[in-house]
């Protein structure tokens, strides 16, 4: 880690007097923080009830965007973490944010399969599916939540 | 832009945009009284009660702007002679209650709206509900009104000091700093942006899949089942304002002293105006399954979009440009 803080690229994002090193890589995290969560969002109010004549079918397209902003994040949460190895490596916030998406992720795929699994479209969200989408997305708030503070440790 | 933002300007555009929330809040509440009094449908309300709710939401976004060109006004004028400092601080305090409640009938106006754009009529309870607090916010805002004149002219009050402490339509603005800056209180500056960031993202999301929608994409989804989640993006919207108010209020000079703190603004205001329209725009709820939409609906989505990524690229910027914090 220390290796890594002491890197030229590391040091660059850090420390360079320019908007387009920390606080552009930053931004574009926020960007992709939410177009992720906003959609999965939608998706889960749908499944608990929300403005119930919406068609769920149609909807699918908005995996294909959280999954697009997923990578975009992931990129940019990497290059985040290069510019601050050692606090975040041994940070129990930063463990703790990466925890609640490594859990979330595979309820995100199974959302899609519930939902798109089955054709034709079900009449009613399965129970379990509505489970689904309320842990999910209280899971995308923690996030929301952890990575904010990250910011202030 | 930049150049731009000097404190004699910043006082003269509080002086200019402070019409909206008096004079333009009289018209606005005439408005409603003549389109309530007018009213003899039972059935379905006259166009006159939703345009009256329309102006009122204008008018409570647009106080946003000139509350926050109020604290930069007085970075101002403060060390000027003759200046009346209680005056300043009971018309900031006074100032605050008004915009509470006049978000409040902002927030009331836009409830009834949103319903009558599904049912073509206002419920009577949300009428009353938005007569009572624009109505209140109308006396608050006057108090405040009155006691800001006589920061510059101190012979408006007879007795200066006897007006301003009798002003007990206020809240304390120091305190609500107090609250969010004050020792012991080092857990609330963080939870409040946590709560901001949340916000955000779930107006973006309502908005993106609105304007999508209206794009000409999702044409299998019929509008008006997307209008059933304005009020989430309402939700977003309310949560922001709050804790950015919070915020504001803390560190105020971190804020009226930044160019991106106003382009924030600005963009702010056509996020807002966004909503109105996803909210009443009769072109917009006229969308059905596979209609597709005109080039006009394309303009106001794509302006739409870049205006929400542009509030939120400047108020994440605001610690790396300009000069704040």
């Amino acid at each position: 880690m220390t290796v890594l803080h002491d890197s030229a690229f590391s040091t660059w994002l850090r420390e360079a007097e320019t908007v387009w090193a920390f606080p552009t890589v930053l931004t574009i995290h926020t960007f992709g923080m939410m177009l992720l969560v906003g959609c999965a969002w939608l998706v889960d109010l749908r499944l608990l009830g929300v403005a119930r004549t919406i068609p769920i079918g149609p909807l699918r397209p908005l995996f294909r965007i959280m999954w697009f902003a997923f990578w975009i994040n992931l990129a940019t949460g990497i290059l985040l973490f290069i510019a601050d190895p050692e606090r975040k490596a041994t940070s129990l916030l930063f463990g703790f944010k990466l925890l609640l998406i490594i859990i979330n992720l595979p309820l995100l795929i199974r959302l899609e399969r519930a939902m798109y699994g089955e054709s034709p479209e079900p009449k009613e969200v399965a129970g379990r599916t509505r489970q689904l989408a309320a842990a999910s997305a209280m899971l995308w708030a923690g996030t929301i939540f952890a990575g904010r503070l990250l910011g202030y440790m | 832009m930049s150049d731009l933002i000097t404190p004699a300007n910043l006082s003269h555009l509080h002086l200019l945009i402070n019409h909206f929330p008096t004079v333009g809040l009289i018209i606005a509440f005439l408005l409603l009284v003549v389109s309530i009094v007018s009213n003899s449908d039972a059935v379905n309300d006259n166009t006159m009660k939703p345009t009256a709710l329309g102006v009122l939401f204008g008018i409570a976004v647009m106080t946003l702007p000139v509350f926050t060109t109020g604290l930069a006004a007085e970075g101002a004028i403060e060390k000027l002679p003759g200046i009346s400092q209680p005056a300043m601080t009971a018309h900031e305090d006074s100032a605050l209650l008004a915009f509470i409640v006049l978000e409040l009938a902002g927030l009331a106006a836009w409830l009834g709206l949103w319903r009558w754009r599904r049912t073509r009529r206002v419920p009577p309870s949300l009428t009353f509900i938005t007569f009572v607090l624009a109505a209140l916010s109308l006396g608050f805002m006057t108090v405040a009104a009155n006691i800001g004149g006589a920061i510059r002219h101190p012979e408006i009050l007879g007795d200066p000091k006897a007006e301003v402490a009798r002003s007990m339509f206020s809240v304390s603005s120091a305190g609500v700093a107090f609250f969010v800056n004050g020792p012991g209180h080092q857990w609330v500056w963080p939870a409040l942006e946590s709560a901001h960031f949340v916000g955000m993202t779930l107006w973006f999301g309502v908005l993106l899949l609105a304007n999508l929608r209206l794009m000409g994409w999702f044409t299998a989804i019929p509008y008006p089942a997307l209008h059933r989640l304005l009020p989430w993006a309402l939700l977003g919207f309310g949560v922001n304002e709050i804790s950015g108010m919070m915020f504001y209020l803390a560190t105020p000079k971190g804020y009226t002293t930044n160019v991106m703190f106003y382009w924030k603004l600005m963009f702010l205001l056509l996020a807002a105006a966004d909503l109105l329209y996803l909210t009443v725009w009769p072109a917009a709820w006229k969308t059905e399954t596979g209609t597709v939409t005109h080039v006009r609906e394309r303009a106001i989505g794509a302006v739409a979009l870049v205006s929400f990524v542009a509030v939120m690229y400047c108020g994440r910027m605001l610690p790396f440009l300009g000069n704040s914090f």
